[in-house]
């Protein structure tokens, strides 16, 4: 059981870790819109390329925000699994671990999983409906196929999902588990999480 | 049981309230506790169930298609660049050396920093992730008190949605139908006047109680004149440079404000390295971290989306409105019970659910009202009352992102800080600082000049 | 009873755009007795402007106000619906739209995607736009940067312009510091409102990109089909009398704005050439033809449109006086 939450917590760290990179695209689309609109849009020459019509302003700012919304979705889970998510630990500094990992356990199948449940449910009604129907940008300029923008929320929620599975799983080993894995699967009955871990 | 079902908006407050200090992330109990209270709200007949696919409809067009919103990670990235680089620690501790004369001085080049900041980005999250990296392992590390420190940059860091350019004050206008280019000048003075009050506070606190802000021993930091000099040019200069490239190339009319930030973040890789500090593992830590930051605040938004969703569609709004209406007559009366509303909201909801609920049915009820001649007539402003309305809820809602226990800056910096920061200290080291910000508003009510006088002389030709 | 959210795609303070939505739910709220009771929603207020298509076909949203032409992205044809470049004026557009085919387009468009829509106000002709400075001929479109959407902004992409997105929180300092050399808005009551005046001090004439606009009330097509006979009625009559208030107001509004705007402010109104609307109707001509070819909705809307227009065109040229 063990094994598995480690399972479900790795792939969602390598998954967050990949979308983790895509700061760099983005900061790069940045720059050359910036810089394509100040100093090449002036040149004809330029501006009846292929490549201009391809990496338009408007298509270059529809890909900024793409890019920004797979990056923090996919990494949603990887923040439970880091533990990097804000929590009031004002009253919880005070609870014994095993009290610790019980509300772990509640909160992950009580809040978080129904949570991404709708998220998901819906979140995937919603890109089928854009693939069934081919939508685009709703700017005539911008990009083409919304549907896979769209089916990028199911897809982090399913890592949410997940993360929290692996969450659950530890709690009820630490609960109910041998005592000789109680070392191995105390990350939520910790005392203080740390929101920034040490190793990224 | 028909006051139950009236009042089931409150509970869901009080649950949320309770739930939170289970210690549970905060993001997934927003969504948790939305979706409880949408089963409920169906059993009792004040929602539809089938409403809550809208939840991923509003997170897709309100936090997904958002470009602004695109200025968070960058900035973010650009805070930790900074901060694994080393380059931010040089950059305080060369101010230190600067201010060692001065009491509070490291708290007081926070604030100088999250006012510049604030001229550049209009993204609470943002500036108060950046200057949480970039300046809390420094000052804690000089041994300022934490409550002190964390006060200092969450107050500092909200003044972005004051000072132009600022996404809220955008939204506001539109809501209103006012220029925002009369909105934005209107704002400066309000957030210039908040952080001179910071400034003053954090002087006298320090100077007045040395200890919680150490001042340099005399034998730390340079000792002669040549590597005061180097200290300037190698630490200090470089990071100055750059936070005043990300403003220039919003002012020269390169980047948009949302794209300066994307200007800064590639600068500060090129900062790190020109301080040769730029390793494949640091870039690849600092992608990671930044990603992990970026997940806790959308987590949040997402979260608080579901939240307040459920919230109004459950009676939320209808409650909140018949109370205003309910308890006040009389303009000043009305303008309190308002301003006290926003306050209280503040308390968990961000600021664009607040001015939606809030804005369009009160400031025409605002615009109409009778003051006597305490807002006057200003030249070049066609409609004083409603632009002086507008700021006194943006000065408010400002506050609302510090008052705990549901303050989204106080969110923000304990997602970034160092894990020995608690929460409580971070409540604690705020107080004081909404203080000054309800002591701002004041101002802002009894004198409308504070809001009115720039404005009016910048447009009234 | 029923209680029914109207999600606006534009905030309720806006002259015309947002009003005469307030004005829907309010008519519909009061001549049905309270039977069905409306809130109008600014956008957000439930789901943000761009999703008030899902949240209506769903029917998570009972109703939602916009203009066909929002939903671009979905349905291309939609935006021969709402507004065409160098289309007619009110008169020669309702014609169409009531009498010559337009309205059955209207359904049948929407009915896949579960929506009934009842055109419900038409408005007066936008301006072409603010400019941070003087364009004496098209040639000098050439390089620009210009914040502009939907069937324009091709036109406008062919005449060298390039066209941005831009955060909403963007396009003001963006105009005033000069990233952007100009951005199309509305027509003078609204521009005068939101400001533009303050950073850009050249308005151009005439909006050739949307000569008038329709706008429409989208009802779940399940619920519109579960609604009496007498409540059908009730809001297809709310609708033609909106037409009827919204065109007259909309005239009747610019005068004073305009006046504002030109005197108060000191804003430079200019009017293309017809040289220079020539080209830009040159340009969209191309821009029709692509997308017919793209899209076979659009090019069967566009060919009945163009078909009423050129018969139309013997009666509007012997009868009117321009
Ligand atoms: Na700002
Ligand atoms: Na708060």
């Amino acid at each position: 059981m063990l094994q598995a939450s480690d399972h479900l917590a790795h792939a969602c760290t390598v998954v967050g870790k990949a979308a983790a990179f895509l700061f760099v695209p983005m900061m790069l689309i940045i720059l050359y819109d910036v810089f394509q609109r100040k100093y090449l849009g002036y040149n004809p020459d330029f501006t009846t390329t292929d490549w201009y019509k391809m990496f338009t302003s408007t298509r270059l700012q529809e890909m900024e925000w793409h890019l920004h919304s797979v990056l923090f979705l996919l990494a949603l889970g990887y923040g439970y699994v880091k533990d990097s998510h804000v929590r009031i630990e004002l009253v919880r500094d005070t609870l014994r671990p095993r009290t610790r990992a019980w509300v772990e356990l509640f909160g992950a199948l009580l809040f978080l999983v129904p949570y991404c449940y709708v998220v998901i449910e819906y979140g995937t009604e919603n890109a089928l409906r854009a693939f069934n129907i081919g939508e685009g940008s709703d700017a005539l300029t911008g990009l083409p196929h919304r549907f896979i923008i769209k089916g990028m929320l199911p897809v982090g929620f399913v890592f949410v999902a997940l993360a929290g599975l692996s969450a659950a799983l530890k709690c009820l080993v630490y609960l109910f588990g041998p005592s000789s894995l109680r070392a191995a699967s105390g990350q939520y009955a910790g005392d203080h999480p740390p929101t920034q871990p040490a190793d990224a | 049981m028909e006051n139950v079902i009236y009042y089931m908006p409150l509970i869901m407050f009080g649950v949320l309230a309770i739930v939170l200090f289970t210690g549970y992330p905060v993001a997934f109990i927003l969504g948790g506790i939305a979706l409880l209270f949408a089963v409920l709200g169906d059993w009792a007949g004040v929602f539809r169930l089938d409403q809550i696919q809208l939840v991923p409809l509003r997170i897709y067009g309100g936090t997904m298609a958002s470009l602004v919103l695109v200025a968070i990670p960058m900035f973010t990235f650009m805070g930790t660049m900074l901060e694994k680089s080393g380059v931010a620690t040089d950059l305080l501790e060369a101010l230190q050396v600067l201010l060692r004369k001065v009491p509070g001085g490291l708290a007081l080049s926070v604030t100088l920093m999250g006012t510049i900041m604030a001229a550049t980005t209009g993204i609470i999250g943002a500036s108060v992730v950046m200057m949480t990296l970039m300046a809390l392992p420094v000052m804690m590390k000089a041994n300022y008190s934490i409550p002190l420190a964390t006060g200092t940059i969450a107050a500092s860091g909200t003044l972005g949605i004051l000072i132009p350019p600022s996404i809220m004050l955008v939204i506001m206008s539109d809501l209103l139908s006012v220029p925002v280019g009369t909105v934005f000048i209107a704002a400066i003075v309000p957030g210039l006047l908040l952080a001179l009050l910071y400034t003053l506070y954090i002087f006298l606190l320090c100077r007045w109680k040395p200890h919680l802000a150490p001042p340099m021993p005399d034998e730390i930091g340079p000792a002669t004149r040549g590597e005061f000099w180097r200290m300037i040019f190698r630490s200090f200069l470089p990071p100055i440079f750059l936070i005043l490239a990300v403003l220039g190339s919003i002012f020269a009319g390169l980047a948009t404000p949302t794209e300066a930030s994307g200007v800064g973040a590639a600068g500060s890789v090129l900062l790190a390295w020109f301080n040769r500090r730029l390793t494949w593992e640091t870039f690849k830590d600092v992608c990671y971290r930044s990603a992990l930051t970026g997940a806790m605040l959308f987590g949040i938004f997402v979260g608080a989306t579901a939240f307040s969703f459920v919230f109004k569609s459950i009676g939320g709004e209808h409650l909140i409105v018949e109370f205003i209406q309910n308890s006040s007559v009389g303009p000043w009366s009305i303008l309190f019970v308002l301003m006290a509303m926003v306050f209280a909201l503040g308390f968990f909801f961000d600021w664009i659910e607040i001015t939606l609920i809030v804005l369009p049915i009160f400031a025409p009820i605002v615009a109409l009202l009778d003051f006597g001649g305490h807002v006057g007539e200003w030249a070049g402003i066609s409609n004083p009352i409603v632009i002086w309305f507008l700021i006194l809820v943006a000065v408010n809602l400002q506050t609302s992102f510090l008052t705990p226990p549901f303050g989204f800056a106080l969110f923000y910096l304990k997602g970034v800080a160092p894990p020995e920061v608690k929460i409580q200290m971070i409540y604690k080291g705020i107080i004081p600082f909404v203080a000054l910000q309800v002591l701002g508003l004041f101002l802002c009510v009894v004198f409308p000049w504070i809001v009115l006088w720039l404005p009016s002389w910048a447009l009234g030709g | 009873q029923q209680h029914w959210n109207l999600q606006s795609t534009y905030a309720g303070s806006l002259p015309q755009l947002g009003t005469l939505g307030i004005r829907i739910a309010d008519m519909i709220t009061q001549l049905s007795n309270g039977e069905i009771e409306v809130t109008f929603q600014n956008p957000g207020g439930v789901v943000p402007a761009l999703e008030v298509f899902d949240a209506v076909g769903s029917g998570a949203v009972e109703a939602g106000w916009s203009t066909p032409g929002y939903w671009a992205g979905r349905v291309p044809a939609l935006q021969l619906l709402a507004a065409v470049p160098f289309g007619p004026r009110a008169s020669e557009y309702l014609a169409w739209m009531k009498f010559g085919g337009g309205q059955e387009f209207l359904e049948e468009l929407y009915e896949p995607h579960n929506i009934h829509s009842v055109i419900c106000a038409v408005i007066a002709p936008e301006a072409s736009g603010w400019f941070r400075n003087e364009i004496h001929n098209t040639d000098e479109l050439r390089g620009l940067t210009m914040r502009f959407f939907g069937l324009g902004a091709k036109v406008m992409e062919r005449m060298g312009v390039s066209t941005q997105l831009l955060a909403g929180g963007d396009i003001f300092p963006a105009l005033e510091l000069g990233t952007i050399d100009a951005t199309e808005f509305s027509m003078p009551a609204i521009d005068l409102n939101l400001g533009f005046y303050q950073v850009a001090q050249h308005y151009y004439f005439p909006g050739w990109h949307q000569q008038s606009t329709f706008f429409d009330l989208m009802i779940n097509l399940d619920l519109w089909e579960s609604l009496s006979e007498h409540q059908q009625q009730m809001i297809n009559t709310i609708c033609d009398a909106n037409i009827a208030f919204g065109l007259a107001e909309g005239e009747a509004i610019q005068i004073d704005a305009l006046e504002t705007l030109e005197n108060e402010h000191g804003v430079q109104i200019h009017r293309w050439s017809d040289e220079d609307l020539g080209r830009l109707e040159a340009a969209w001509e191309e821009v029709a033809a692509e997308l017919a070819g793209e899209d076979a909705d659009f090019a069967r809307v566009y060919e009945s449109y163009t078909n009423f227009r050129q018969r139309y065109a013997r009666w509007r040229d012997l009868a009117y006086l321009d």
